[in-house]
């Protein structure tokens, strides 16, 4: 339904991945990790990857996000060919175009919540400096995590870290956002409510790509790619009632 | 007031105080063993420039008899002369308690003349009064005499004359009386004569127009002025003319300290493989968060600005420690060498460019060493980052794991062995530091032990333990039979002997050293034959020279006619030998040849082998000799026991390698963190290794051995490199040390001593620096270890 509506409202895709191959080198033998993938994703569309461990689901992800290079194949985001940016323009690409959020929260452990979110924006240099805090506490407010603005992160419960990794991913307002199993760390009840917020930042337009195994994930997203052996076994779109 | 990425750094630099402390530690120790070294050197240049050239040093010294001052008009009209004084010197004796001392007093014509041989630093009345002597400063401890008191001094022949010790004042131009074992002393004309002295001066000191001129330049102008002198019927004696602009001691003491900069560097190149080693271990520590910064749009080259940034401010913070340090350390070697040079450097400051060296040598060695770790860490995908790092398992490690599991050892330290090859490069840069601090002190050692040969070397060949000189030259046998009175006396020996110099082409004599004229069968000197052979009784033509001859006419060979001045007439000579005689230019002729030469059989020197083999004993001996002496109507000028001359020597030679040893120090220190930092990071990096050990029943001294076991292999392994790096160690010390101060054997094969005491001190260095890493993984909890990521 969400794709229909997005697909309306942008008629190029946000995402397009092309016959993408990886493949990694093991000793003298080589694994697959992705075979001619081809994979197309709207704006505003809340997707899962899924597929068994070792399906290529996390190294998708890892492609979308500039963390690696696909060995074959185009990865066009957000009309950006990423596989032909230069090290230091893909950083600089990945800063501002893409946020992930990781499975660990992987927050910098000396750095407070207020300034895990500002880092991105230093990093970028995007936000004007005087304005990047109170965009941090902005992003925090709307995450529910305003009270631990000056925690560090070893003070935090697993969901307030996983909501202080969200507000860091948002931090420069990316086009697309990239979640690495958000909820694989955290108890129902905090995995809940963080489903519910990431649902209320699709309605407002972000476009997420999530990898995860969680089956009551799944039915809270707009399409479900599952991987298969490295290839893509099934697209199909989550009919919400 | 900083932005995130500064702050995140700052901060996990305070949250790994130790490690960041360990790297300040490194630069600063390094910085303080090279500045030192720097300073110093610096110090003794600006002090030679500016004291010595300001002290206007004299050109050349002629001595010509009669002098007036129609003569010295004249030499001072004469073109190539800028300024001329004229001066008396007399050798006379001071007569302390038990004691006699030789004292060199100079009269001048003109003290407060500022254009030559200017004395500076005048302590107390200047120019002195009638019935005082000023004391050359690095003299006045030497003379046993004060400021203020009287001092007995004695003309050979004349009674002695109390002169009152009127103040102090320094002669640049004079090497250190305390090192030559002379009293130097300035008075006028007419206290001089109420020692005896006739009246007038005999010695004509000049400086010459050119500022920069050759010493063949000064020679020429020397013997122009000789040929004028005796045109005019008055007699030239000695000419000497030093090197120009350059102090005695000054090329050899940059020699010294070029040698020792060399060690400053090795110093801190050990200093930067621990940063390496550190930095690496910091980067090890940060892999993840690395990879995340990246993730979040950290470019590699923002990464790298921020670490590097980092090791140059804790450079900048190990300056601000070794700045005032290494100042202080170089302050004080830099005075131990000026006293060397006999310089005052309490006036002067470290020149502000050797300071601006330090800190920026400081900055940039953090810097330069992180520089590749850095690098690495930086280029590292985000995908290997944020990935636990596997063993690696190419050909050299399944090598080495083959080749372990064939030393019979239990299964625990076999993995201790294994361990530390396991990271390859913090291994090499650890050995290499440890290596290279043992191979200093090793070298160190070798050039004690070589420096003690080389003065036992020296004196083994003289049997005698006592020295005294007559002012009047006598014949050998009444010297020999007036000692032979004095009960202690084992055997006697007189000596002939005169000042000589080499001949040069161009008709100038080269500067003056003692010819000793010997018994050819001397029982009181067995000479250490270098090449060709000793004198025989009968050999009126040949010389044996010392090898000191040798620093100043390297070509002189055996075989070789030589030309000697001396007497102002020349002597045909053919050179049958060089012998080992310490760094002092002599050479020797039978008495039969200088008698021949001069006509008569007549000695100066008496040497005497003693009954006491104590000191006391010995100087008993000498006051008894001299009163034999004086009954016999002989004056003695000067007397030396050869114990005193030994201890002098010895203990000059050994200052040095002291400071070569203290080099060596400061690289074990060094050496030593870098074990300990190495281990911490080797505990750190296997927290989860442990934790299964544990878990699967290893008790924690099985697991504080495992880590002891692996430093004392890295340590025994940089103790076994050092041995054959410790040979060119040792060969350039030996060779820097010749330079300078005396002739000494380059080891090619470790001192077994020394070597010993390196591999003790290593081993106990390394079960100090794994004290820290080995309890820290003796305490970790299984839970915590399995836990960490």
């Amino acid at each position: 339904m969400y794709r229909s509506i997005a697909q309306s409202l942008s008629p190029e895709p946000l995402i397009r991945l092309r016959g993408v191959n990886k493949t990694y080198a093991a000793g003298s033998a080589k694994c697959v990790a992705l075979a001619d993938v081809d994979l197309d994703v709207y704006g505003g569309e809340f997707v899962a990857i899924t597929g068994k461990s070792g399906s290529g689901k996390s190294t998708v992800l890892n492609l979308l996000g500039g963390l690696d290079r696909p060995s074959a194949g185009e990865v066009w985001v957000d009309g950006q060919a990423v596989q032909s940016l230069s090290e230091q323009a893909l950083a600089r690409w990945r800063g501002l175009a893409v946020g992930i959020v990781f499975q660990f929260f992987q927050l910098m452990p000396t750095l407070s919540a207020v300034e895990n979110v500002m880092l991105p924006m230093d990093l970028a240099g995007r936000w004007p400096a005087k304005e990047r805090r109170k965009r941090a506490l902005a992003l925090l407010d709307r995450l529910g995590v305003l009270a631990q603005a000056d925690k560090l992160p070893s003070t935090m419960s697993g969901g307030q870290q996983q909501r202080v990794a969200v507000a860091r991913a948002l931090a420069n307002a990316p086009a697309l956002l990239l979640a690495d199993e958000p909820t694989g760390n955290l108890d129902s009840h905090n995995a809940s409510a963080l489903l519910d917020l990431l649902g209320e930042l699709v309605a407002e337009g972000q476009t997420l790509v999530m990898v995860t195994h969680d089956p009551s994930v799944l039915r809270r997203v707009d399409r479900t790619v599952t991987l298969e052996d490295g290839r893509v076994s099934s697209s199909e779109e989550v009919c919400h009632v | 007031m900083f932005d995130t990425r500064w702050r995140k750094t700052l901060r996990d630099a305070w949250g790994h105080r130790a490690r960041t402390l360990l790297v300040v530690l490194a630069v600063a120790l390094g910085l303080i063993g090279a500045g030192a070294i720097l300073d110093a050197w610096a110090l003794v240049r600006v002090t030679t420039q500016a004291s010595y050239v300001a002290s206007h040093p004299v050109a050349a010294t002629l001595q010509i008899t009669p002098l007036d001052s129609a003569f010295l008009a004249r030499i001072r009209d004469m073109p190539g002369v800028a300024a001329a004084r004229l001066r008396r010197t007399v050798v006379a004796t001071t007569q302390g308690p038990g004691e006699h001392k030789t004292i060199v007093l100079h009269a001048l014509d003109d003290v407060a003349r500022p254009d030559i041989g200017r004395l500076q630093d005048a302590q107390g009345a200047w120019p002195p009064n009638d019935g005082e002597v000023m004391i050359e400063r690095s003299s006045l401890g030497y003379s046993g005499a004060s400021v203020g008191a009287m001092l007995s001094v004695a003309l050979a022949g004349h009674s002695s004359v109390a002169l009152r010790v009127g103040g102090t004042v320094r002669d640049v131009s004079v090497a250190p009386g305390w090192m030559d074992h002379l009293v130097y002393g300035f008075t006028n004309p007419s206290t001089l004569s109420r020692l005896g002295v006739a009246p007038g001066f005999d010695e004509l000191q000049i400086t010459v127009s050119d500022p920069h001129p050759s010493q063949q330049d000064v020679r020429q102008l020397a013997w122009r002025i000789k040929a004028m002198a005796e045109a005019q019927g008055r007699h030239v004696g000695r000419i000497d003319v030093p090197v120009p602009g350059q102090h005695i001691h000054a090329a050899q003491m940059d020699t010294l300290t070029l040698t020792q900069g060399g060690f400053g560097i090795l110093t801190l190149l050990v200093c930067g493989c621990l940063i390496v080693n550190l930095v690496s271990a910091m980067l090890a520590g940060q892999r993840r968060e690395l990879g995340i910064m990246k993730a979040v749009g950290a470019s590699e080259r923002q990464l790298a600005v921020q670490i590097l940034t980092l090791a140059g401010a804790l450079g900048l913070l190990a300056v601000a420690i070794s700045l005032p340090l290494a100042a202080w350390l170089g302050r004080r070697y830099g005075g131990f060498q000026g006293e060397l040079l006999n310089f005052p450097v309490d006036h002067y400051a470290i020149p502000l460019w050797a300071f601006i060296a330090q800190a920026a040598v400081g900055m940039v060695l953090p810097v330069l060493a992180a520089a590749v770790p850095v690098a690495r860490a930086c280029r590292q995908s985000v995908m290997a980052a944020l990935h636990e790092q596997e063993l690696s398992d190419g050909p050299a490690t399944v090598r080495m794991r083959r080749w372990l599991h064939a030393v019979p050892l239990a299964r625990p330290q076999l993995l201790s062995l294994h361990n530390a090859f396991r990271q390859r490069q913090r291994c090499l840069l650890t050995l290499v530091a440890l290596a290279t601090a043992g191979s200093v002190f090793i070298g160190a050692s070798n050039l004690r032990s070589a420096v003690e040969q080389s003065v036992d070397l020296l004196f083994v060949n003289q049997h005698h333990d006592l020295t005294l000189r007559v002012l009047e030259p006598q014949p050998p046998s009444r010297l020999i039979a007036t000692a032979r009175t004095v009960p202690g006396v084992v055997l006697a020996e007189a000596w002939g002997g005169a000042r000589a110099g080499l001949a040069r082409g161009d008709g100038t004599v080269g500067n003056m050293f003692n010819l000793f004229a010997v018994p050819p069968r001397s029982q009181l000197l067995t000479p250490a034959i270098h090449s060709g052979q000793w004198l025989h009784d009968d050999d009126a033509e040949g010389v044996v020279i010392g090898s000191g001859l040798l620093k100043s006419d390297p070509g002189l060979k055996t075989g070789q006619a030589l030309q000697l001045s001396m007497d102002g007439r020349q002597l045909s000579l053919r050179i049958v030998g060089i012998i080992d005689s310490g760094p002092e230019p002599v050479a020797f002729v039978s008495q039969r040849a200088l008698a021949a030469w001069r006509g008569q059989d007549l000695a100066s020197l008496l040497l005497v082998k003693a009954a006491a083999r104590d000191k006391e004993g010995q100087l008993d001996l000498v006051r008894r000799l001299r009163d034999a002496f004086d009954r016999q109507g002989m004056v003695v000028a000067s007397s030396q026991l050869l114990s005193e001359e030994r201890q002098s020597i010895e203990d000059h030679l050994q200052m040095v390698v002291s400071f070569l040893g203290g080099m060596g120090w400061v690289m074990i220190v060094v050496g030593g963190m870098g074990l300990a930092s190495t281990m911490s990071v080797a505990v750190l990096e296997r927290q989860r290794e442990i934790g299964v050990l544990r878990a699967v029943g290893a008790p924690g001294r099985t697991i504080l051995g495992m880590v002891q076991l692996e430093g004392l292999t890295m340590a025994l392994l940089g103790w076994l490199l050092s041995l054959p790096l410790s040979v060119p160690i040792s060969v350039v010390l030996a060779r820097g040390f010749a330079s300078v101060m005396f002739p000494v054997p380059a080891s090619l094969m470790p001192e077994p001593a020394g070597a010993l005491r390196w591999l003790a001190l290593v081993t106990v260095v390394s079960l100090i620096a794994c004290a820290w890493p080995a309890r820290q993984a003796m305490r970790l909890s299984v839970v915590r270890a399995l836990q960490y990521e």
